[in-house]
């Protein structure tokens, strides 16, 4: 999906650097500093050159010894800009990363669902390309325009023809920021819109290496992946001919510019005329072209430093979205506790829409009591899984609330409830539950209070999965390492460790061998609080105190 | 300069483009050279006051301006082919390296590590590629030249500038090991924090119901914070190159002038030969200057190669022209027999083995059936059919002859589906005609509802099918297994997420199918089995636990 980039993304993204303000200062002054005395090196030596030639007069001590401090002294003071400058650059990115997490936690998984691999690629690689925003622009620019006016001064005081050359060029060369701006900027957002679209194949080929495998589709996933590679390196192409076509164009005017000083200078040396009053000397030639053309050199590298941000337009674009993402849950902090004892569940007219158009769920009530084990049923398509993803607060009902109800007291809205405090009241199990990369121990622990082994190890034994697995155990992404069944008794187990006064589960049994089905039913029987199971099958919802049944969607 | 042997060799395979690359720049620094020299003769016209000199030298400088812009646009597009076919070519030979079985059973394996390989870090290497290569070579072939050239006007002058670009070449390879040895850091902490961070994307539900959104955060910005750190370890190394590159640059330029201006003074060499000293002196650093600011763009994209020679990136096509199925080629329509054979197999670093001397005949014909507890092996079953595992011994025969993974299609308990379309999830073994598809999907009873979407089989589906329910994801999947026309088909718990009823027409299908095709199912629910006469059951009596 190509948001239309606009150009204003970058500044939303300046509030960021705010904080690096004196960075961002110490990077203009040290860089202009660099640069002012690499002009000075370059305008001396050439004129030592030209007085050596037309006057034949050696350069003196003093020269020698001023060379030989600036030469050093740009050695230091190169380094030391583009440390600071790298270095700020990097502490955005990371601060930039932590914000974009920050947003997605609270906006994923999205009603419209969206692809892994590109919310990735936004965060990875998206970020990576602002390195060159952050590390190079605004010092860099400021440093450019310091530079074209210090020479512009010099060159003016030495020989004013000269600075009306140098402006003109440095106005032509300015200007040039406009060409192939709209180019560059489209090319740029496709360029990303296949690194995402390989980022997507390349998730999804890992995702499912089993059928890839199994249906031989190596190849023909090879061959997508370099079919995108292709298109973007057509792009990547057509981009860098662009580019430099634009530094070309430039170059150009440089040249011109440099023809022009001499010709007005030669002039002014009263080549073209009657030589009785020259204004100029011939000695001071070189120094001149070299320092008109640091300063048009100058704006010539803000103008490629602007050029250069126009394809990254597209990257700036979704960092700035990803960062303002609408979440998927109101984000005013809930302020209320819970207080201690059982919990029921209220929900009270709820109503729900994936696109905002159809309802699933249209002004829906229902009461779970504490401590009492109830079921929803009802034909696919009606809303269960639903249910069961309000109860958890993954999202808000568009109308209607959803209350934890205690024996004694008022009930609270889960909106008003702290996220903490809610998460340890409510426990979810469902199909598409995750086990993360680590060990039993680390999943089982995931979000929970440090608990004692030999509590972890007799939640294990309820579930009974002592027999083939220790806390140590590696068990790999997703699970890997385990069966379907031992995969659902791990969730389970990782969200009775958590004691929860409210219990959610969807469908968890259905995918299940018959022991497995007996072994987490029985652990749902024996649980004392309050339990609401999501499932089609009749040997689960038979078990339990009574059953809700949803109408079918309309 | 810096060598990375491995994406020379890669950037050698394509000579073509790598020669016009490195043409077309060596002739856009000619045209610098070329300038250098107008410009000397310009000046010395100036002094020696010849006008009409003076207009010829400056019209010579404008054509040659021009000339340079149409040569760095061919170079600019031939040095951008070079990159994208070495990206290829990596591509090519890492993605199958990175899809193989054993990482299926390898509890160290994470995808978003293999994505930042396979994507970032293969695109990091273009800057070497087609900017940095080129530049080196242009460095070996213009240097000495211009080197020369000045020392045959000063030889003083010749020396200072030849000293100063062996110190430029030579100087940054003092940190080579530092930043070999960083740069390895740096991938790591890339790869870590692209692999956390994409489980946590993928499982962000589940963090956000258990409450472990802080704590997530908090061991994300630890690794963030040290992809940062180890970021600017890497920059620094590579900034003390730019500082010793930038010291040799103008050091060189400094020497090398003051030297043609000592000279100028006995008033010997002519005006012209001066002027040119000190422009070829600064001309002679031009392709130093272009590597360094290469090597400044290019070499943080250089940190994921030691990865990439890991993956197999770099390995030949010997090795990458491994024998597998044709894009399109069908096995043999049908099997009569699949016969196991006294199989045996036990993961590594267990004791006992999860299959023991299993011999077992599923016929066509009729549907058979596997059985057996929690962890008794069924799936490690499907895996050794399926070639995923290596049987400690033993071997799997159809109809005689060794059993191939193209032999077998296959329902697994939780199938996932690509993102696209229904249909181009259903024909990922070939295109099959509309009927074929109905056909299909109304044996597997999912037809209605694909109908029932308002863009039928052109209707998308999300990342892993999630935008599916899980029975709808088993029923397309079985109707994509029944489309790929394999004479083996193997079914794990084809009903788990059904209705009664949607499971009993699943199972009716399952048993017309095995008419013609050897079908073997893993079931728990006894009613599936009511009518299977071929069961082999299997016990968890060797089960160990599972593999450390």
């Amino acid at each position: 999906m190509i948001h239309p980039s606009s150009p204003n993304a970058f500044f939303s993204l300046l509030p960021v650097l705010r904080a690096e303000r004196r960075g961002m200062i110490t990077s203009y002054l040290i860089g202009t500093a660099s640069a002012l005395t690499l002009t000075a090196i370059v305008v001396l030596t050439a004129w030592a050159v030209g007085h050596a030639i037309v006057e034949a007069s050696p350069p003196g001590p003093t020269m020698w010894v001023t060379l030989i401090g600036l030469v050093l002294a740009r050695t230091i003071l190169t380094w030391r800009e583009m440390d600071i400058s790298h270095a700020l650059a990097y502490r955005v990115l990371a601060r930039l990363r932590m914000a974009l997490f920050d947003s997605y936690s609270h906006s994923v998984p999205a009603r419209r669902r969206e692809h892994s691999g590109e919310t990735a690629s936004v965060v990875m690689d998206d970020i990576e390309k602002l390195e060159f925003f952050y590390a190079h622009t605004l010092a860099r620019i400021a440093t450019s325009l310091t530079v074209f006016l210090t020479t512009l001064f010099t060159a003016t005081l030495l020989l004013p023809e000269a600075g009306l050359v140098m402006t003109i060029g440095a106005i032509t060369i300015a200007a040039s920021v406009l060409l192939g701006r709209r180019s560059m900027r489209d090319l740029g957002a496709k360029e990303q819109l296949f690194r995402n679209q390989l980022s997507t194949e390349l998730v999804d080929a890992l995702g499912a290496l089993r059928e890839v495998l199994s249906f031989g589709l190596i190849r023909p996933i090879t061959a997508e992946a370099l079919a995108t590679t292709d298109r973007a390196t057509a792009i990547s192409r057509r981009r860098a001919l662009l580019a430099e076509l634009i530094t070309a164009i430039r170059d150009l005017t440089v040249t011109a510019v440099m023809m022009g000083v001499i010709a007005t200078s030669a002039s002014a040396a009263g080549l073209f005329s009657d030589p009785n009053e020259p204004r100029f000397t011939a000695a001071a030639l070189p120094a001149l072209i070299a320092l008109s053309l640091a300063g048009v050199t100058a704006v010539t590298e803000a103008t490629t430093t602007v050029t250069q941000l126009h394809p990254l337009t597209a990257s700036a674009d979704r960092v700035a979205h990803g960062i303002q993402r609408p979440p998927a849950v109101d984000r005013s902090p809930g302020s209320k506790s819970l207080p201690s004892g059982p919990l029921g569940l209220r929900f009270k007219h709820v109503s729900f829409s994936y696109d905002d158009q159809t309802d699933v769920l249209s002004s829906w009530s229902a009461e779970v009591t504490a401590g009492e084990h109830v079921g929803i049923a009802g034909p696919s398509g009606s809303g269960k899984s639903t249910v069961i993803t309000l109860a958890a607060r993954l999202w808000d009902p568009t109308h209607g609330s959803i209350e934890l109800v205690p024996r004694s007291g008022a009930e609270i809205s889960l909106r008003n409830i702290e996220d903490p405090c809610l998460r340890k009241a409510i426990a979810v199990v469902d199909q598409d539950a995750t086990l993360f990369h680590g060990t039993v121990r680390e999943n089982l622990l995931r979000g929970a209070d440090p608990i004692r082994d030999a509590e972890l190890l007799a939640v294990l034994d309820r579930v009974k999965a002592l027999e083939w697995v220790t806390l140590e155990d590696h068990i790999g992404q997703n699970g890997l390492r385990l069966s379907g069944g031992q995969q659902a008794r791990l969730c389970l187990a990782r969200a009775l460790i958590r004691r929860p006064k409210i219990l959610l589960i969807d469908e968890v049994t259905a995918s299940l061998d018959s022991e497995t089905e007996r072994i987490i039913s029985n652990v749902i029987a024996d649980y004392e609080g309050t339990v609401l199971v999501a499932s089609h099958r009749s040997e689960t919802l038979q078990r339990l105190d009574r059953v809700l049944h949803l109408p079918p969607s309309r | 300069m810096m060598i990375v042997p491995e994406l020379w060799r890669e950037a050698a395979k394509f000579p073509a483009p790598l020669a016009w690359s490195i043409i077309w720049l060596v002739l856009v620094f000619a045209t610098h050279a070329a300038q250098a020299l107008a410009i000397a003769w310009t000046l010395a016209s100036v002094i020696s006051g010849q006008t009409d000199e003076v207009w010829l030298a400056l019209g010579m400088i404008l054509g040659i301006a021009v000339l340079r812009l149409l040569l760095s646009l061919v170079q600019a597009s031939s040095a951008a082919r070079l990159g994208g076919l070495v990206r290829r070519r990596l591509r090519e030979q890492a993605i199958p390296a990175a899809l193989v079985a054993p990482r299926l059973h390898d509890t160290t394996a994470r995808d978003g590590a293999i994505r930042a390989s396979l994507g970032d870090g293969i695109d990091g290497t273009d800057a070497y590629v087609s900017k940095y290569i080129p530049a080196t070579a242009q460095v070996v072939l213009a240097c000495p030249l211009v080197v020369i050239t000045v020392a045959i006007l000063n030889p003083w002058a010749g020396v200072w500038v030849g000293l100063a670009v062996v110190l430029a070449l030579t100087g940054p390879l003092l940190w080579k090991k530092v930043a070999a040895r960083r740069g390895l850091n740096h991938w790591d902490s890339y790869e870590d924090l692209s692999a956390d961070l994409l489980e946590s994307l993928r499982g962000m539900a589940t963090l956000r119901v258990l409450g472990a959104v802080p704590e997530t955060r908090h061991r994300l910005h630890d690794r963030s914070e040290a992809l940062r750190s180890a970021t600017e370890r890497v920059m620094r190394v590579s900034l003390a190159e730019t500082g010793v590159t930038d010291f040799a640059i103008q050091a060189g330029v400094v020497a090398a002038g003051t030297t043609a201006a000592l000279h100028a003074t006995t008033g010997q060499p002519p005006a012209l030969e001066t002027y040119l000293v000190l422009l070829l002196a600064s001309e002679a650093f031009r392709p130093i200057r272009d590597l360094s600011r290469h090597w400044h763009a290019g070499f943080m994209g250089l940190t994921a190669v030691p990865e990439l020679i890991r993956l197999g990136a770099f390995n030949g096509s010997e090795e990458h022209a491994r024998p597998e199925t044709p894009i399109g080629s069908e096995s043999p329509a049908t099997a009569r027999e699949l016969r196991i054979q006294a199989l045996t197999y036990r993961y590594p670093g267990t004791d006992l083995p999860v299959l023991e001397d299993i011999t077992h005949t599923v016929s066509r014909g009729t549907l058979s059936a596997v059985v057996g507890t929690s962890g008794a092996g069924k799936s490690t079953l499907f895996d050794l059919l399926l070639g995923f595992l290596t049987p400690e011994s033993g071997e799997i025969l159809l109809d005689g002859q060794t059993l191939h993974s193209n032999d077998l299609a296959v329902v697994s308990q939780r199938p996932v589906l690509f993102t696209g379309t229904i249909r181009q999830n259903l024909t990922v073994t070939g295109a099959r005609s509309d009927t074929e598809l109905e056909t299909a999907c109304a044996a597997s009873g999912i037809l209605d509802e694909i109908l029932s979407f308002s863009r039928g089989f052109d209707t998308e589906v999300t990342e892993a099918g999630l935008s599916l329910s899980g029975g709808q994801r088993q029923r397309l999947a079985l109707a994509r297994a029944l489309l790929a026309r394999r004479p083996v088909l193997l079914v794990d718990e084809p009903t788990s997420a059904l209705d009664a009823v949607r499971a009993a027409e699943v199972i009716h299908t399952l048993h017309r199918v095995a008419a013609d095709r050897i079908v073997l199912m893993i079931s728990h629910r006894p009613e599936s089995l009511l009518d299977v006469e071929s069961v082999l059951h299997l016990d968890n009596d060797h089960v160990d636990r599972i593999v450390p």
